[in-house]
């Protein structure tokens, strides 16, 4: 018998039941370890948030790096909707009946409850913990908290927090690499990427070409930032071309738009009023449409910044335009004004350099008259 | 704590079966000290268990006796 092997007192004798009680404080220690594990990636996340609020987006990114839509859709449908203690014994009750389960019978898994038939013990117990860990933070009303920092925005619903959930879920996957490593050694044939909730980069093992690899992460992490509710990760068609896969646009009346490069020079204070010379005020509500700016002669131009930001006309004078002062809003709230007889020319010339009052420059890309 | 020697110390209990002392050999370094005092504890406690010391001596002679046959 080898020195370390493990023995048992006989049943109903004072040694077996100390023994016994050594085994509950095992687990009871287990439990805290775990737990304490789960708590640190919950404390880096809120902590990098709180710390530097310039920089969450980094540490975030990684986060959701450890995400994967497939995996977060199985647990998530398999924790979802039920109480804390419900899903704990269920998962419990069915890994229990699982045990006699093939070790390879992971590598057919599909989603949902399936997904979880394959997971070796020690998957089981990580699972197990990590239901914990989201059920004390639901209690605590962390998940709210953890939410907004992600970046969603107003009320968080179900919807959201099933997001955060499974967000977590991914990272604590990656945060229990050392157990995931346990497992590889108990049972090899375990395809990990299958059974857990795994990060983006196990995915990412599957595309060799680097420039694909690259474009697939930023349309992953884009598209995890931009998501307001359940998140789909984008197929690699969609990352590869995204032009194909993006939304049609609203097509634009080209004939009333000119286009100008964004403006240049030192941020003036917003005005929000038509301003003439003489004083008269024209406030933007009597202008009509902010971004279409009309000349006496009924010449109409919609002005852009290039790269898509729109400069809001503050202010135009459409009837002493000789004298009047047209104010831009840029879309960061920058101001630049600029003098009708300035803009008059530079429509009708199609002058493309214009100066503002201040003494900036910016410049026209393309001026179109109806 | 000196993790070295308590990971001597996991491997070598006889409360955990092999699974169970590959799992705190693992966690060890993500455990705090208190965390490693409890486990130290633990695992001592059960090594000093009347019934564990008379198992480990009655295994040694059984050892030795296996050893001087076989001889």
């Amino acid at each position: 018998m080898p020195e370390n092997s493990p023995i048992e007192a006989p049943r109903g004798t004072p040694e077996s039941l100390d023994a016994r009680n050594r085994q509950q404080e095992l687990l009871k220690l287990k439990e805290q370890v775990e737990l304490g594990q789960f708590d640190t990636m919950v404390d880096s996340l809120m902590g990098t948030a709180v710390e530097k609020k310039d920089v969450p987006t980094a540490k975030i990114d990684a986060f959701v790096s450890s995400l994967d839509s497939e995996q977060q859709a199985a647990l998530g449908k398999f924790l979802e909707g039920k109480p804390a203690d419900e899903r704990t014994a269920i998962l419990r009750t069915k890994l229990q009946s699982l045990k006699s389960t093939s070790p390879s019978a992971s590598e057919t898994v599909g989603s949902g409850v399936e997904a979880l038939s394959g997971l070796s013990e020690p998957a089981q117990k990580v699972v197990a913990v990590l239901d914990k860990g989201i059920a004390r933070l639901t209690a605590g009303g962390k998940l709210n908290e953890i939410a907004a920092k992600i970046g969603f925005k107003g009320e968080i619903g179900p919807q959201q927090l099933e997001f955060v959930k499974n967000f977590l879920l991914g990272y604590a996957a990656k945060l229990f690499e050392g157990v995931t490593g346990s497992i590889r050694k108990v049972n090899p044939t375990v395809d990990i990427s299958k059974v857990l909730n795994l990060p983006l980069e196990l995915r990412l093992m599957n595309i060799k070409d680097p420039v694909q690899k690259a474009k697939y992460k930023a349309a992953y992490l884009k598209r995890a930032k931009e998501s307001t509710g359940v998140f789909v990760a984008p197929t690699l068609d969609e990352a590869l071309n995204p032009q194909a896969a993006a939304p049609a646009q609203p097509a634009s009346k080209p004939t009333e738009t000119a286009t100008a490069a964004p403006a240049t020079g030192e941020r003036v204070e917003a005005k929000r009023a038509i301003k003439l010379t003489d004083g008269t005020i024209f406030d933007i509500e009597r202008g009509g449409d902010k971004k279409t700016i009309v000349s006496a002669a009924g010449n109409k131009a919609e002005v852009k910044v290039s790269g898509g930001e729109t400069l809001d006309v503050l202010a135009l004078d459409a009837k002493d335009k000789e004298k009047a002062v047209v104010t831009f809003k840029l879309a960061d709230n920058r101001s630049i004004a600029v003098d009708a007889e300035t803009l008059r020319n530079a429509v009708q010339k199609k002058e493309k350099s214009l100066t503002t009052l201040e003494g900036n420059k910016f410049e026209l890309l393309e001026i179109k008259n109806v | 704590m000196d993790l070295q020697t308590l990971s001597s110390k996991v491997r070598l209990s006889r409360l955990l079966s092999e699974s169970e002392r590959d799992y705190w050999v693992t966690n060890l370094a993500t455990m705090s000290d208190e965390q490693l005092l409890k486990l130290e504890a633990i695992l001592q406690e059960a090594q000093e268990l009347a019934w564990n010391t008379s198992m480990q001596t009655y295994i040694s002679i059984a050892n030795k006796a296996t050893a001087a046959l076989a001889a």
